[in-house]
């Protein structure tokens, strides 16, 4: 029952996997964007209260909601490194902080791109937009905090260990707009009940998601493979796959 | 396509760029990783040797360990 989580931490195993589902995910992410950006674009009928400025929904929540499955991955992630030392673990931890930095940057700028027509300013000190700043942050402490120790491995285990413990900030980021006062709109899909969105509207938006999401898929693939190659290049079965 | 479209209700100087930021965001993901892969194949190649590696062979052999301090270098 357990055989495919022991696949996983095998590198040569992961290397491979990861090299076989790339063309897969980035093709059916070619697919959903595409159909989501038309539908998105095109399509759908403007707001009745934000006429077309809603369409930069299509792109700020996709990634927006990108940026804390990243983290969430990337903690899980560290924290299956830490707790049963499974190397690969370090290695997804390592692929997927850089992805997840550059989604919250284009959260955080399509937001304030945003903010400028329906708030008055690019930004405020509101707590969505402080938490998401936050977990800015925590990527770069993530990222800077592995690569400042020379033994790698240190590197390592201290990185993984600020992203499980960052980790508490995803519920603050959803969750900022039902605890505190707050200029942003509240959830609009990922919450009890029904969407609170028009069927025509929605699905473009599902379908960006959808999108981003495999995009992430193929992009975190690619890294994994040169996190492994970086990290097993001693190993004889990474000089027989660079040979064949 | 008409110029309702491409002014977008008025609101075309935020939407434009919003998706082209998106846009560039994702191109940079494909091509960084892409670039990071390769480099990695690059260095486990048969044959790459390592910078700090050539360094420490270079090194006095007054300098103790395998990877000298920086001062030990002489060129």
């Amino acid at each position: 029952m357990w055989t495919w989580f022991y696949k996983l931490a095998s590198p040569p195993y992961v290397y491979g996997a990861a090299a076989a589902l790339v063309p897969w995910f980035l093709g059916a992410a070619a697919l959903t964007l595409g159909y989501g950006l038309i539908d998105g674009l095109a399509i759908a009928p403007p707001d009745y209260q934000q006429g077309d400025a809603f369409r930069m929904i299509y792109v700020h929540v996709p990634s927006a909601m990108l940026s804390l499955t990243v983290y969430t991955v990337m903690a899980a992630a560290s924290a299956v490194a830490l707790i049963w030392r499974i190397k690969v673990g370090h290695a997804v931890s390592a692929a997927a902080a850089p992805i997840g930095a550059s989604f919250t940057i284009l959260a955080l700028v399509t937001g304030s791109l945003w903010g400028r027509p329906m708030w008055g300013t690019y930004w405020a000190w509101d707590p969505r937009l402080t938490s998401e700043l936050i977990l800015l942050f925590l990527y770069v402490g993530v990222m800077s905090l592995r690569s400042a120790f020379e033994d790698p491995a240190r590197g390592d285990r201290a990185a993984a260990l600020l992203a499980t413990v960052g980790v508490v900030n995803v519920p603050i980021v959803h969750f900022s707009v039902v605890w505190w006062n707050s200029l942003h709109q509240g959830a609009t899909i990922v919450k009890l009940g029904a969407p609170s969105m028009a069927g025509s509207m929605l699905w473009p938006l599902l379908s960006m998601w959808l999108g981003f999401m495999l995009f992430f898929a193929a992009v975190l693939c690619i890294r994994l493979q040169g996190e492994v190659l970086n990290r097993e290049r001693q190993s004889k079965w990474v000089r027989e796959a660079i040979e064949s | 396509v008409n110029n309702g479209f491409w002014s977008m209700g008025g609101y075309a100087s935020y939407v434009w760029p919003c998706f082209a930021f998106a846009c560039l965001v994702l191109a940079w993901n494909l091509w960084a990783a892409r670039r990071f892969r390769a480099a990695a194949g690059a260095r486990a190649a048969p044959g790459a040797t390592e910078a700090i590696d050539l360094r420490a062979l270079e090194a006095p052999p007054s300098c103790p360990g395998a990877r000298p301090k920086p001062s030990c270098i002489t060129h």
